[in-house]
């Protein structure tokens, strides 16, 4: 009992102490200034697509001749800041869907000079994808063209050219960025279809070369649109747009020089590509 | 025997009389101090010259992920005693402002206050900013009403204090067109 009376009183003592301390405490002089309304605002980043709905497109039952057409999609910038503007090309299926007699001719057949396979025919995909080309050989351009095309870039190694068209012209079979209200690409971006030769090891030639690959279009302010521009098409008997084809149709780069192949070698093949587009922000 | 006792009481006070003149003749000298005066001390905090309503320091759009800056304010006794200076955000509101297509997350409240960071620095010995004056570093949201100490601002003296603001790289695609606002209070108490 006098043990607890002693705490009860020590603990009344610290109690008046602290609220003696606290109301020192606020007693104590001070002088407060405000700034209200500090603000930070993120910005968005968003990439709006119209035009063709398809970013996944199959190609399949298609014979040498064959003209996919310009697929043409809108981007543009609805965002607050600018991005930088890319589309990248995948295959995701490559298919033989069996093979028929004719097809197994043409499989067989020995190919290339120094060639990085023994066959046409490649051992465990279709080969749809080596002969559909995006874009156009530099001998195979429309003449009429020509005039308007700035030459940026060409690479005969690795198969691609890239330049400006100054008019709204077809170039035959080209991919491309261009302005939103044309119907064929400005700039124009260009793969042609190189075989198996001993530098490329069988690996860049036709769409097939575009697998996994990135074109950057550069810099999209926003509010800006672009255009762009896809095509895909097989030599073949008929005309390219305005381009005249090769009346050998399918051909392939030995390593040496252009050779007529055996068109069999695609039949029944398909092929399954997707087109993504990317805007990134600009660090 | 009453003629003694007079002659005694005559005898007492003529020596207290002696005694008194003695006293009197001792040196003497008195001076006065008047007019003792206290006056409180003033405390009176200037910052960047001003007072009450400051300025809005930070008014920033298209914030993205990598983005930095920063502002210095120079905070200044303007009293007679030294103090505290302390820093204070406060009021701090999310909203979720505009939701573009990619924005991951599009539910009230904003996120940018989770991820937008500020680093708090005070220039203590007024010798410019050092790695040791760093007082903290956190999100907005973890700063909401923490009252941070900054350090000694004597009386007269005029000390700037930085703050850093940065959106991570890793922040992602949550806080497109998010919102934060809030207040920065600075007070000195006495020390």
């Amino acid at each position: 009992m006098e043990i607890n009376r002693k705490v009860l009183i020590s603990l009344f003592i610290i109690g008046i102490l602290a609220l003696g301390i606290g109301w020192g405490t606020h007693s104590l002089f001070t002088d407060t200034e405000t700034s209200s309304g500090n603000t930070f605002t993120a910005a968005t980043l968003d990439l709006e697509v119209t035009g063709s709905t398809s970013f996944t497109i199959t190609i399949s039952k298609i014979a040498p001749g064959f003209d996919s057409g310009y697929y043409k999609w809108c981007l543009k910038n609805v965002g607050s800041i600018p991005g930088k503007l890319s589309v990248t090309i995948d295959i995701i299926s490559d298919d033989e869907n069996g093979i028929n007699e004719p097809e197994q001719i043409a499989e067989n057949e020995p190919y290339g000079y120094q060639g990085a396979r023994a066959t046409l025919g490649h051992p465990t995909r279709g080969e749809l994808s080596e002969f559909l080309k995006p874009g156009v050989h530099p001998d195979e351009i429309n003449p009429e063209a020509l005039p308007y095309l700035t030459f940026i870039e060409r690479d005969d190694q690795k198969g691609y050219w890239i330049a400006v068209v100054s008019k709204e012209v077809d170039t035959g079979g080209s991919c491309g960025w261009g302005p939103s209200d044309w119907s064929v690409p400005s700039t124009v971006i260009s793969q042609w279809a190189v075989g198996p030769s001993p530098a490329y090891a069988g690996q860049n030639f036709g769409l097939y070369s575009w697998n996994g690959k990135t074109f950057v279009y550069g810099t999209l302010n926003p509010g800006a649109e672009i255009a762009f521009f896809f095509r895909v098409a097989l030599q073949g008997p008929k005309k390219i747009g305005e381009v005249p084809v090769d009346p050998n149709n399918l051909r392939a780069w030995d390593g040496c020089g252009w050779h007529d192949v055996d068109d069999n070698v695609i039949q029944g093949d398909s092929v399954t590509f997707t087109i993504t587009f990317t805007l990134e922000q600009i660090p | 025997m009453d003629k003694k006792i007079l002659a005694s009481i005559f005898m007492v006070s003529m020596l207290a009389f002696a005694m008194g003149w003695g006293t009197y003749s001792y040196f003497s000298d008195t001076e006065t101090s008047s007019g003792n005066t206290f006056s409180a001390g003033t405390l009176d905090l200037k910052v960047d010259g001003e007072d009450d309503p400051l300025p809005i320091y930070f008014n920033v759009g298209d914030v993205k992920p990598g983005d930095s800056g920063s502002c210095t304010i120079a905070l200044k006794n303007d009293g007679t005693i030294g103090g505290t200076a302390k820093i204070h955000i406060k009021k701090v509101v999310n909203s979720e402002g505009v939701n573009p297509e990619p924005e991951t997350d599009k539910d009230e409240p904003g996120d940018l206050g989770r991820f937008l960071v500020l680093k708090i620095w005070y220039d203590a010995e007024g010798d410019g900013f050092e790695n040791d004056d760093l007082i903290i570093t956190d999100e907005v949201n973890d700063l909401n009403s923490v009252l941070t100490p900054l350090g000694t601002l004597g009386a007269g003296q005029t000390r700037n204090v930085k703050i850093d603001w940065e959106l991570p790289n890793s922040v992602g695609n949550d806080v497109m067109g998010d919102i934060v606002t809030f207040d920065i209070e600075f007070s000195l108490e006495q020390a």
